[in-house]
């Protein structure tokens, strides 16, 4: 049975720097996904993904497991997104798709053999899920991505974000319901 | 959570996912291994300011209160009993400058009248420095007659009979013109205590070594006496005595009357007012 991210995070505030190398690893692709998909470029990304580890470090000591890890984690996340944010004006940035040069990337689900029409719709579904993603507002998105990426429930997203559950429920509901429509609309 | 809303995570699992660079990987690691940080207590900043705020105004004050000191001679000249030594015999630095000119000045040893203590009519500027006991100095029934009675009469006796020799405040100007003729004779202390005073003032050291000297028992009249010294009234005082010694009255009665303007609560030492006063 593995460690729970709670025990990791109180082993590493002990001293245990291998702890913080496991719960590292499990948790840096989520939270950079949460992050890249909040922001505009992947620049701000990794400046605000550092400094979300580097908070957490730095609060090694006086951690406590009185919530889920990753909910403490993601409400670091929400804040340092709050601060860059208000220096942007709160403007609702665009998806960063990654690198323009490199194309559409393969649709995971379909294999070597797979139908060309097929893979052709399959990438347009993802670009129009991928647009509509970006085009959501920010606390619906931040819901969506909280709860995507890092697998929070609606308490543990309205935890996160400073907010009452009817208002996180409320706003990971308008975007599934977006998305959804994004997606079926063909 | 229902079988769309599971489809739609699927769909969001399937874009590009993005990972971040192995440089922030090896960073963040990096400083996850470095040892706590101690955060800097809020007050720690505002407490130095405030400490060395403290410390510099000290220091400012300390140095303000010991400047007089510094200005003084190295060996102060010989004070006249039963008055103000320093004003009358300790030159300052600008006294220093015409020494040639004050050189008789010091050597003028009036006699010194009996302090008039009890006839200051407002005495709210005295200042009484408990050093250098003195002989009682009687007071003489023409001081008496010659201040009005005041609400101070009971307290200034009580502060002749507690310092007497240090009691820097001379009678007014008024009250002696009248009275120190009668009353010197009275007040004046025998000539072997006037002697042994004149000698104690005559050999203390200079400020910087009755510091140096105070731990070994050196008597600390001596060192007040020439602390007061380096007043400015008493300097002005003795430029108004040079006026005299040089012959030049009027400008001498211009610069008393001035004194007199500037320093109305001053009280000139008897001795002091015998050399500043037209003959």
């Amino acid at each position: 049975m593995s460690v729970s991210d709670e025990q990791l995070m109180l082993a590493y505030g002990a001293g245990d720097a291998a702890a913080f190398e496991t719960l590292y690893g499990r948790h840096k692709g989520p939270l950079f996904g949460f992050v890249v998909r909040s922001v505009k470029t992947r620049g701000e990304a990794e400046e605000i993904f550092q400094d979300v580890w580097m908070r957490a470090i730095e609060a090694r000591e006086r951690y406590q497991p009185a919530a889920k890890f990753t909910t403490w984690l993601y409400t670091i996340a929400h804040h340092r997104l709050i601060d860059h944010w208000r220096v942007k004006g709160l403007a609702v940035v665009p998806l960063d798709t990654g690198d323009d040069d490199e194309g559409p990337a393969l649709d995971p689900a379909a294999g070597p053999d797979a139908d060309p029409h097929e893979i052709a719709v399959a990438v347009q579904t993802r670009d129009r899920f991928a647009a509509a993603l970006a085009a959501l507002p920010l606390a619906q998105r931040e819901a969506f991505l909280l709860h995507a990426e890092g697998g929070l429930t609606v308490p543990e997203i309205a935890a996160a974000t400073a907010t009452n559950e009817e208002a996180a429920k409320s706003r990971l509901r308008y975007a599934m319901k977006k998305l959804r429509e994004a997606i079926e609309d063909e | 959570m229902n079988e769309r809303d599971d489809e739609l995570l699927r769909r969001y699992r399937e874009l590009p996912r993005e990972a971040p660079p192995p440089s922030l990987d090896a960073s963040i690691l990096a400083a996850s291994r470095r040892p706590v940080r101690r955060p800097v207590a809020r007050w720690a900043a505002p407490f130095s300011v405030a400490a060395v705020l403290v410390l510099a105004l000290g220091l400012v004050l300390k140095v303000q209160r010991e400047a007089p000191e510094a200005t003084l001679p190295a060996a102060p000249q010989p004070a006249m009993p039963g008055t103000n030594a320093p004003a009358a015999a300790a030159p300052s630095i600008d006294a220093a400058k015409e020494k040639d000119v004050q050189a008789p000045v010091v050597q003028e040893q009036p006699v010194a009248p009996p302090r008039k203590v009890e006839k200051r009519p407002a005495p709210s500027r005295e200042r009484v420095a408990p050093f250098a006991p003195e002989p009682r100095a009687p007071v003489a029934p023409a001081d008496e007659r010659a201040a009005p009675a005041t609400q101070t009469q009971t307290h200034d006796v009580t502060r002749h009979d507690v310092a007497p020799a240090d009691e820097r405040a001379a009678p007014a100007a008024d009250a002696l013109a009248g009275s120190n003729a009668a009353a010197a004779p009275a007040a004046q202390p025998p000539a072997a205590q006037r002697n042994a005073i004149t000698t104690t003032t005559a050999t203390a050291p200079p400020p910087a070594e009755s510091r140096a000297q105070s731990s070994a028992g050196v008597a600390a009249a001596p060192r007040a006496a020439a602390k007061e010294a380096a007043t400015p009234e008493q300097r002005e005082l003795e430029r108004i005595v040079l006026l005299r010694a040089q012959g030049k009255d009027d400008e001498a009665d211009a610069a008393l009357e001035a004194f007199r303007r500037a320093h109305p609560d001053y009280r000139i030492e008897p001795a002091m007012w015998e050399k500043v006063r037209r003959h």
